[in-house]
């Protein structure tokens, strides 16, 4: 896993909740690299589920909700940190079309080591049908990622989980205008 | 939940009053151990960073050396290209649109007569180049095709639609534009470069000309063989034509040929009937004439016509079974034939002829030969004459072999060699043609030379083979025909041998009476081969007294002339005698067939007649006729 | 003009037993010399009835080898010496050539 996941999991824990809880799930986790991560390396995916694991121990919130909130903040912070992933996207739509087409090939151009996940996305009249699928069970984060991106481009669509698909390992989510809009 | 805000996630009170340290001295042991964890990760990515920068820089300067090996190579490779393109006699130019350059390559600059590496920025430079007549076509060419491709932002596709720039090149982004120029070879020189050039666009991904891509190849020598071909070709069609017509000629010529040739055979033909008819006459009048009553020089000169009246009926039929064969009209009556008495018949007839001339003349027949043999006797016969007369003609010293034997085939071959002058080979096939006799060194005119094409025709009607081979000395002529050996024919000559018997089994008594010891010879021999039981007598009184004498006769045999008494009184008498003795059969035996020549012995009371020459047939016919015995028709067959 | 009927005079041998083939030559022989000898007598006497018989005797002869040229001659004016001697010569031409056609079939 790439260690901008896990660093800036760490980075979220602090602002979400605070310092001293992201210091009590590194101690409770008990990981050999007690909490030391960088973006510019690799580490462990366990890691960051036994931090998840953690989390919602002291917080006693499913892992669920705290990993999709996860994504929602993650969404921005990617654009903080890699803007240029960003140019020429004025619409969430066209950014997730090329999802896994260029940036993950730009990632793996970048890191040669890195497993991205595969993200599939048809676009069917108005919606949008993306499918994820990883050898890491973090599909809720993927949920939160997109509902990020949707929300930063300011489109006026809903993000619906298929509650047919199997998690945590994949998923597949409707992106489409939201009904009332279509009623009204 | 989503949109959640991240401060929504409140922490239970119990559980933040676990966890927030309180008092100062743990707020100082987590912010302790947070300031490790930064700068255990500072030092982390600083050691992953200057690995990475030492990953780098050796792949930099993999990277450069890579570019220097490349820069190398592609120098290379563009030599080597030009060098090729020197050899091969092309060049190739490139116009960049977007920018209003051209690049052309030194062969180009070399075809058209520019000095390698001038400074050409358009292409006026290369029209300037040509001979001045094509100046004009290639200008029309670059506005016409060139230049109106350009004016289109999309290319049009086969079909007339537009094309719609999807990635990769369209079809007409792929044409090729050509023609063919001319400049001169060298500068200020009468020979002349053909020049083809093609372009080619190339299109950016909206399928929009970026670039023209042209080669220039120079087909001078291409040219030249084409125009070469097409001059050899034209030349050899005016040739072809030439042949068509004179063959056309020849073959009327042929046709006009043939129809005279037909017109003639059938006058021949015509003549020769017309004249043998008259050529009988003469001839047989020629052996009427009593020659004693000639003088010497007389006899001479009917010697001398008859010869001539027979060479000319010779050649007369000659002329009509030519003509005959020639309208298909000679058919073969094979039979059963004495192969050995044809050959040595043929070899006897012209023996004289050998004779005269001091030739050998000598049969060899190979122990296989067949004696009996199905064939036309006839024909055969012909062959072996003409090929002996031949030999025998053109053969003054010597002599003539005459050879047969079977092949394995089982057909035969038969020979005429000769001691004569030969044929050269390059004149045989003139031999079996009609009319031809070679005009030979030492040969005597005679015949028209008719015999061996007429020959031809028949060992053709035969299916057989006919040629002629040199021999030791002079000539082999042969031919080799089917044969069907066949059995022993019973003899048609042999009379058919029966036996006379009556009713009871009794062979019959005749009492036979003729005064000439010949005739009584003859008829008492077919009485016996008739296994009759015969007396003879020499005239009419004895035959009276030997009726009367109480010997039983069934039968008499009278002649008609005899001394002492003849035929009719002897009759006459014999009916007159008493009882069952008047009623004896009596045949007549006569020389004369007129009815009124037999008269006097029918009057006499003969029952019946055999006419003389007695044949032996006929006398059992009329003993059979006279004793009421049935005729056994062809016992013998 | 042939002398005789070659053909004929074979078959005219080969129909009657070998035995008799000489007795038949020298029959044959002697006929045609006597009847021959007779008709000339008969023209020198001009004895018409006895030239009647002999011509038709020498006829019969004549008949049994188709000997024409001696046919021709018996009917033919013999009053010439030429004539005569010509005639003579033609029987004995005859007769040899019978002989020569009866001779292969003499038994030996």
């Amino acid at each position: 896993m790439k260690g901008v996941i896990i660093a800036e999991l760490v980075r979220w824990i602090e602002e979400a909740f605070s310092p001293a809880v992201a210091d009590a799930v590194i101690v409770r986790s008990g990981l050999p690299g007690n909490g030391v991560y960088t973006t510019v390396g690799n580490y462990p995916h366990t890691d960051a589920l036994a931090m998840m694991g953690a989390l919602a121990d002291i917080s006693r919130q499913p892992i669920a909700v705290l990993a999709d909130s996860y994504g929602y903040w993650l969404a921005s912070r990617f654009m903080e940190l890699y803007p240029e992933m960003f140019e020429g996207y004025t619409d969430a739509v066209t950014f997730l079309r090329d999802v896994d087409g260029q940036h993950h090939r730009e990632v793996t151009k970048l890191y040669p080591d890195a497993r991205t996940p595969s993200i599939v996305v048809v676009i069917d009249g108005e919606e949008l049908t993306v499918s994820y699928g990883s050898h890491r069970p973090l599909a809720d984060v993927a949920h939160g990622l997109v509902r990020g991106y949707i929300d930063y481009y300011g489109d006026d669509l809903e993000v619906i989980r298929d509650p047919g698909s199997p998690g945590p390992h994949a998923a597949r989510f409707l992106v489409r205008k939201p009904a009332r809009v279509l009623s009204g | 939940m989503p949109g959640t805000p991240l401060s929504s996630f409140a922490m239970p009170h119990e559980v933040a009053a676990a966890i927030e340290p309180v008092d100062p001295a743990a707020q100082i042991a987590l912010l302790e151990r947070r300031l490790a964890r930064a700068e255990a990760a500072r030092a982390a990515a600083e050691h992953l960073l200057e690995q990475k920068s030492r990953i780098l820089a050796a792949a930099n300067t993999e990277l450069t050396a890579r570019q220097d090996k490349l820069s190398t190579s592609l120098e290379r490779r563009t030599r080597q290209l030009l060098d090729a393109q020197r050899v091969a006699g092309f060049g190739t130019m490139l116009w960049d649109i977007k920018h209003q350059q051209l690049e052309l390559s030194p062969q180009v600059q070399v075809m058209i007569g520019l000095e390698p590496g001038s400074a050409v920025k358009t292409y006026r430079s290369l029209v300037r180049g040509l001979l001045r007549e094509d100046r004009r076509r290639l200008l029309d060419w670059m506005h016409g095709e060139l230049l109106a491709r350009l004016e289109r932002d999309h290319c049009i596709k086969y079909d007339g639609q537009p094309c719609q720039g999807s990635p990769g090149p369209c079809e007409e982004a792929l044409r090729e534009y050509r023609i063919e120029v001319r400049c001169p070879a060298e500068k200020g020189g009468e020979g002349v470069r053909s020049l083809r050039i093609m372009a080619q666009f190339q299109v950016d991904s909206q399928c929009r000309p970026a670039m023209i891509f042209v080669t220039v190849q120079d087909i001078t020598r291409q040219v030249r063989a084409d125009n070469e071909a097409a001059a050899l070709r034209a030349r050899e069609l005016q040739r072809l034509a030439d042949l068509e017509r004179l063959n056309k000629e020849l073959l009327l010529a042929r046709e006009q040929a043939d129809l005279a040739n037909d017109a003639k055979s059938r006058f021949l033909a015509m003549m020769s009937h017309d004249i043998r008819t008259p050529l009988n006459g003469v001839i047989g009048m020629l052996s009427l004439f009593d020659e004693s009553t000639l003088t010497a020089g007389q006899r001479r000169t009917l010697a001398l016509v008859r010869s001539s009246g027979d060479q000319l009926r010779v050649l007369l039929n000659d002329i009509i079974d030519l003509a005959r064969a020639e309208a298909g009209k000679l058919a073969l009556t094979p039979g059963p034939t004495n192969l050995v008495d044809v050959l040595t018949d043929g070899a006897d007839f012209w023996r004289h002829l050998a004779d005269d001339k001091s030739l050998s003349l000598d049969i060899v027949l190979a122990p296989d030969t067949p004696t009996w043999v199905e064939a036309d006797s006839v024909r055969l016969r012909q062959l072996i004459d003409n090929m002996l007369s031949n030999a025998i003609k053109y053969t003054s010293e010597g002599g003539v072999l005459l050879k047969t034997r079977v092949l394995p085939s089982g057909w035969l071959r038969t020979e005429v060699i000769d001691t004569g002058i030969g044929i050269p080979a390059h004149r045989r096939t003139e031999l079996f043609s009609e009319f031809s006799q070679l005009n030979l060194l030492g040969s005597e005119p005679g015949g028209a030379g008719l015999g061996l094409a007429i020959c031809q025709r028949i060992i053709e009607v035969m299916g057989g083979r006919l040629g002629v081979d040199d021999a030791a000395r002079g000539s082999c002529f042969w031919f080799e025909i089917p044969v069907v050996r066949i059995p022993v024919p019973k003899r048609v000559a042999n009379p058919v041998v029966r036996s006379l018997r009556g009713a009871d089994g009794r062979v019959p008594r005749v009492l036979v009476a003729e005064d000439l010891a010949t005739n009584r010879i003859v008829v008492e021999g077919c009485l016996r081969k008739l296994r009759c039981e015969v007396h003879v007598v020499e005239d009419g009184q004895q035959a009276l007294d030997a009726v009367g004498s109480g010997e039983a006769y069934d039968l008499v045999l009278m002649d008609m002339a005899m001394p002492v008494m003849d035929g009719p009184e002897a009759t006459r008498r014999i009916r007159a005698l008493p009882g069952e003795l008047a009623q004896l059969p009596i045949i007549a035996l006569t020389a004369f067939t007129r009815p009124e020549e037999l008269e006097p012995m029918m009057a006499a009371g003969a029952n019946d007649s055999v006419a003389k020459p007695i044949v032996i047939d006929d006398l059992y016919r009329a003993i059979s006729r006279v004793l009421g015995i049935p005729v056994e028709d062809d016992v013998a067959h | 003009m042939e002398l005789i009927d070659q053909e004929l005079t074979l078959s005219q041998f080969e129909a009657l037993p070998s035995n008799v083939v000489v007795p038949l030559c020298e029959a044959t022989s002697a006929d045609l010399r006597d009847w021959s000898t007779r008709l000339l007598d008969a023209v020198a006497a001009q004895d018409d009835e006895a030239i009647r018989r002999a011509r038709h005797s020498l006829k019969g002869l004549c008949g049994n080898f188709g000997a024409a040229a001696v046919m021709h001659h018996v009917d033919s004016d013999l009053s010439s010496t030429d004539a005569r001697a010509r005639f003579l010569d033609c029987v004995e031409a005859t007769i040899a050539a019978v002989v020569a056609i009866a001779a292969p079939l003499v038994p030996q």
